[in-house]
């Protein structure tokens, strides 16, 4: 794990804890904003609303993603390999605030539009890694496994899904941040999280609280991907 | 052993086998020799039913093998491809343990049998059962390759081009390797090449398979003298026919007892072949040469003139 990775992760604490007393310098920035900093809710509980969102739906994203990922790269899978590459399509070609729109009618109000957009986008990028990372995995080896007499289903935990691990995280990974971003849109519906000053701010004028929000977020989008990419394993393959 | 009846296989609308019948005798070091398309490593991956036939069968020590779950059977014959194929992610150690762990055999027993395995294959186990496969060069890996396969004791090992993508130094180190193997282990082995000089430096059975059919099947020898199919004729001789029959017989048998042994003559193993002998004799300029055992003691010469009877 190197300090640099975590450099992201401490720009955000420091910029949650720092904005409340920030209020006077957004004054003199937008002096003709009535509050000058968003108080309608702290900025920690809004990020853990974020952050809560954002885990809420990167679990279901990166279960479906995996899972969908495998049983397209299985063989005689073509059914659902097609499922697969219409979602992908789908997810692709319409924007988050299209489905959040579209998802009101039926789920109403709130964090739930926001989750089910969320889970759509997370899931494309896993998906793609988990396709992309098993087809890395050598056919030699493949043969050598089935050769050795292991089952389809150990040749899936004990060699492609260890040797694709790097690239699905790294799969994860871009979701996550992808996650943390589509989230902030996820205010258009109601749901509490950083997006809620922004969208609050462009209601009533207030290009002060839509800076807060966005910065908040943007470093958010950071330190998830710093943090991730400490945690994450160096890589499964060889040195 | 290993018995192909009538065995037929298509892929889409490529013919791979056409009828194969052969049989592979106990403790045979069997070699499918062909061209590309004869449908060898489609019948030798038939034994493991990494390929199913069409039709026809393939028995194994007279039970047919599709009467076995794939994985059981596999468990328990020996495979080694041309790619290797290691496992990236574990110790050689793990690579070689993989068959023992599927059959759920314990920690000590597994890491008794990887160190005598790695001494078979002539591996330190102190310096390599912790490597990755990627810090070996590529004769250690394809002996860890063998090893991995043999790890589970198996009464049948199938080689798939085994040493095909090596160069030609570590090649015939392998191939003396697998003939030591072969002896000291009496295990059935049939591998697939289209290596001509290869088959006949393993083989104690010769199958010369084209067009997915078999040809002709029998010793090494007897293929070389009386080929049953020009194409068989074709293949083996190649221009070194001559030079094919001496690589087929052992100089020992060439050898007439030794009297004295002259200490200007070149000396060689009494393992070697005619071929060898006579590139002993002519890089030595020399027009006989001397068999030693393992000792050191003369116990044969060959002379040139000999070398008319192989």
């Amino acid at each position: 794990m190197r300090i640099a990775t975590l450099l992201p992760a401490m720009l955000f604490a420091l910029a949650l804890l720092a904005l409340p007393v920030l209020g006077p310098f957004f004054g003199a920035l937008f002096p003709e904003a009535a509050e000058p900093l968003y108080l309608r809710q702290g900025f920690v509980a809004l990020a853990a609303k974020h952050g809560g969102l954002v885990i809420a739906a990167l679990l279901p994203a990166a279960a479906i993603g995996i899972g969908l990922g495998v049983a397209a790269t299985r063989p005689g899978a073509r059914e659902v390999r097609v499922v697969a590459d219409t979602l992908a399509g789908f997810a692709q070609a319409v924007p988050p605030v299209a489905v959040i729109a579209m998802a009101v009618p039926v789920v109403g109000f709130g964090a739930a539009p926001a989750l089910l957009a969320l889970v759509c986008y997370a899931t494309l990028p896993v998906l793609r890694a988990t396709v992309g990372a098993l087809a890395t995995v050598p056919p030699d080896v493949l043969d050598a496994a089935r050769g050795a007499g292991m089952t389809p289903r150990q040749m899936l935990v004990q060699v492609e899904l260890p040797l694709a691990a790097g690239p699905i995280l790294a799969g994860v990974r871009v979701a996550a941040v992808l996650a943390v971003a589509t989230a902030a849109v996820g205010a258009v519906a109601g749901a509490n999280c950083l997006g809620t000053p922004i969208i609050a701010g462009l209601v009533n004028g207030n290009p002060a609280w839509v800076i807060q929000g966005a910065l908040l977020t943007g470093l958010m989008a950071f330190a998830v991907d710093g943090l991730l990419a400490a945690f994450a394993p160096v890589s499964a393959s060889p040195p | 052993m290993i018995r192909f009846e009538g065995v037929r296989k298509s892929f889409g609308a490529a013919r791979a086998l056409d009828g194969l019948d052969l049989a592979v005798p106990e403790g045979a070091f069997a070699v499918l020799l062909g061209g590309s398309g004869a449908g060898k490593s489609t019948a030798l991956r038939m034994v493991n039913r990494l390929v199913e036939p069409d039709a026809g069968r393939v028995l194994l020590r007279g039970r047919d093998v599709a009467g076995e779950a794939a994985p059981a059977l596999r468990r328990r014959v020996g495979y080694v491809i041309q790619g290797i194929g290691l496992f990236p992610h574990w110790t050689v150690a793990r690579n070689i343990a993989a068959v023992p762990r599927l059959l759920g055999w314990d920690e000590r027993r597994i890491a008794a049998r990887v160190d005598e395995l790695l001494v078979l294959l002539r591996l330190d186990p102190a310096i390599h059962r912790d490597r990755r496969p990627a810090e070996l060069s590529g004769g250690q890996a394809q002996r860890v390759g063998v090893a991995r396969a043999l790890a589970a004791d198996p009464d049948i090992l199938l080689m798939d081009e085994p040493f095909g993508a090596l160069d030609a130094v570590t090649r015939q180190a392998l191939q003396q390797e697998m003939t030591r193997l072969h002896a000291a282990t009496g295990k059935t082995i049939l591998l697939v090449t289209h290596d001509v000089d290869e088959a006949l430096a393993l083989a104690t059975r010769l199958a010369v398979m084209a067009d997915g059919r078999l040809l002709q099947e029998g010793t090494p020898r007897a293929l070389l003298e009386a080929p049953a199919d020009p194409r068989v004729r074709d293949l083996l001789d190649g221009g070194a026919f001559g030079m094919r029959r001496l690589a087929v017989v052992t100089a020992s048998s060439l050898a007439a007892p030794v009297t004295e042994a002259p200490a200007t003559l070149p000396r060689i193993p009494t393992t070697a072949t005619g071929r060898e002998a006579l590139e002993a004799m002519l890089a030595a300029r020399a027009d006989a040469v001397v068999l030693v055992d393992a000792a050191g003691v003369p116990s044969g010469v060959v002379a040139l003139r000999d070398l008319l009877r192989a």
